[in-house]
């Protein structure tokens, strides 16, 4: 069983790799124009951030991936990072545009709901953040677990599917706590 | 199961031999911890089948050849330094856009590369390239940041093939690879210099005047800060240097207008180069690092000190 990056073009995939593999799991990174045949050894599934738009732009595999876990034939556990957090909102309905303000580098993550994924995490925490487009209205399916001064969505999850996502990069060495959050939704593919 | 570098060391120099084996590689050191690492494991791995090459471009820091020679031939490589000072001003004359800087010096490289290889007869080039190298250079729908030259800036006719054995690495695992390899502690915690070295540093054209002023306000931020955190009074960052803006700005000395260069300064906090913090360094060190520049470097009028992190700045200037 393997944990499949789908690389949509982060200046951090392989960063996510890399801490992955710290974290002792298998890992592999894998293009978006992978076929969904080719990721049924997956235990759980991460959609990188990248440069294009959610709303825009082609994402290859990725919508395939969530109709599966959808219709209930696939019980793994999927986080999506920075725009592929934008990218779960848009395909689930939600409403994704340009923030009124960037947020670049530091910022804030103030947790709103005890979540999962942020056991063992104070309620708030310095991460880094790299984004213009942020999630506007949440999908209905989904709650909102996390704000910063300039994001109202930082972090959501799905009311009933292992479906998590946040707009800050967990993966990198600057967010605080980011390993442990990551090792809290790897550990969802061990259930 | 965090980065085992000794793991990663056994496994890489057979992996290595596979990929060369009998065949002669050059390998181009800069004095950094990347490409030495590179060089010792290549030579690890084939012996005296490999000859190792410093280019002198005129874009380096203060006694930079002599530094990288001392260091690398005291781990037991013989290099070759290969003088190139004068194609390079000449190539990068009255280019001003960063990304064909960087391409020029790509190029210019692997024009001197291809000179030695005539000579050692190499089919192999061995570089230290490392992750954020490749990552910022763009490719597989990533953008491209900043065209790093042994990645994005090699001509599509080279003739060399490549061997990196260190492309999926990170800086700190690179180090960690370097005290297992146990070479000196000056070269495995030797701070990141960019490939195209000071050009870099000199927003906009590069030429010898600008590059010496550089040259020397960067040594100044060396010792003042290399000192401040031997006493223990700051954390050594990441990286630190100084770098000259395209501006001349006003002052007064000594009762006179003056109208010169505006140099910056930047230092920051990191692990792996892929983000970064400012360094949060004490004022009345930063006003010592001001004053020692605007005197000892006269060209130099205004001193600014960059309180950008990454993202959304990069850690150099261009």
């Amino acid at each position: 069983m393997t944990v499949y990056i789908i690389n949509l073009g982060s200046q951090y995939t392989h960063v996510i790799w890399r801490t992955v593999r710290d974290l002792g799991y298998s890992v592999e990174i894998k293009p978006k124009e992978s076929k969904l045949e080719e990721l049924k050894e997956a235990s759980a599934i991460i959609f990188s951030g990248g440069p294009g738009s959610a709303y825009k732009d082609d994402f290859g595999v990725c919508k395939e991936i969530i109709e599966k876990i959808k219709s209930g034939k696939w019980n793994i556990p999927l986080l999506g990072i920075c725009m592929g957090h934008q990218l779960i909102a848009y395909l689930f309905g939600g409403i994704v545009q340009k923030g009124k303000s960037a947020e670049y580098g530091i910022g804030r993550i103030i947790v709103d709901k005890e979540d999962i994924i942020f056991k063992g995490v104070p309620k708030e925490f310095n991460a880094w953040i790299s984004h213009f487009d942020e999630v506007e209205t949440a999908p209905k399916e989904f709650e909102i677990l996390a704000h910063s001064e300039v994001c109202a969505c930082e972090a959501m999850k799905h009311r009933n599917l292992k479906i998590f996502s946040v707009q800050f990069h967990p993966e990198v060495w600057h967010t605080e706590h980011g390993e442990t959050i990551l090792g809290n939704f790897l550990n969802l593919s061990k259930i | 199961m965090p980065f085992n570098p000794k793991k990663f060391i056994d496994e890489s120099i057979p992996k290595i031999k596979e990929q060369i084996g009998n065949s002669r590689a050059i390998v181009a050191v800069s004095g950094g911890v990347d490409s030495t690492v590179a060089a010792v494991l290549v030579g690890r791995a084939i012996g005296t089948n490999l000859a190792c090459v410093f280019v002198d471009t005129g874009l380096m820091r203060v006694d930079e050849g002599k530094t990288v020679k001392k260091m690398i031939e005291g781990v037991g490589i013989k290099l070759k330094v290969v003088d190139a000072h004068e194609r390079f001003f000449k190539e990068l004359k009255g280019v001003e856009e960063p990304e064909e800087k960087r391409k020029i010096i790509g190029r210019e490289f692997i024009r001197v590369f291809d000179e030695v290889e005539k000579e050692v007869k190499a089919e192999f080039l061995v570089q230290g390239t490392i992750g954020p190298d490749w990552i910022e250079s763009g490719g597989a729908g990533r953008d491209k940041i900043k065209s790093h030259h042994n990645v994005a800036g090699l001509p599509s006719g080279m003739k060399l093939k490549l061997c990196e054995p260190l492309r999926d690495l990170y800086k700190h695992e690179v180090r960690m690879v370097a005290r297992e390899l146990g070479l000196p502690k000056e070269l495995s915690e030797r701070q990141p210099f960019p490939g195209p070295a000071l050009a870099v540093r000199v927003v906009g054209e590069v030429t010898p005047e600008k590059v010496e002023i550089v040259r020397k306000a960067c040594k100044i931020v060396e010792e003042e800060l290399e000192n401040a955190s031997e006493q223990g009074k700051i954390e050594r960052p990441w990286q630190y240097f100084a770098a000259l803006l395209p501006t001349k700005t006003v002052g007064v000395r000594g009762d006179e207008r003056a109208y010169q260069h505006t140099v910056v300064v930047r230092a920051v906090r990191s692990l792996d180069g892929m983000t970064a913090n400012f360094s949060h360094i004490p004022p009345e060190l930063l006003q010592k690092i001001s004053t020692r520049i605007t005197n000892e470097v006269r060209e130099v009028g205004r001193v600014v000190y960059d309180i950008t992190n990454k993202p959304p700045g990069t850690i150099e200037m261009e």
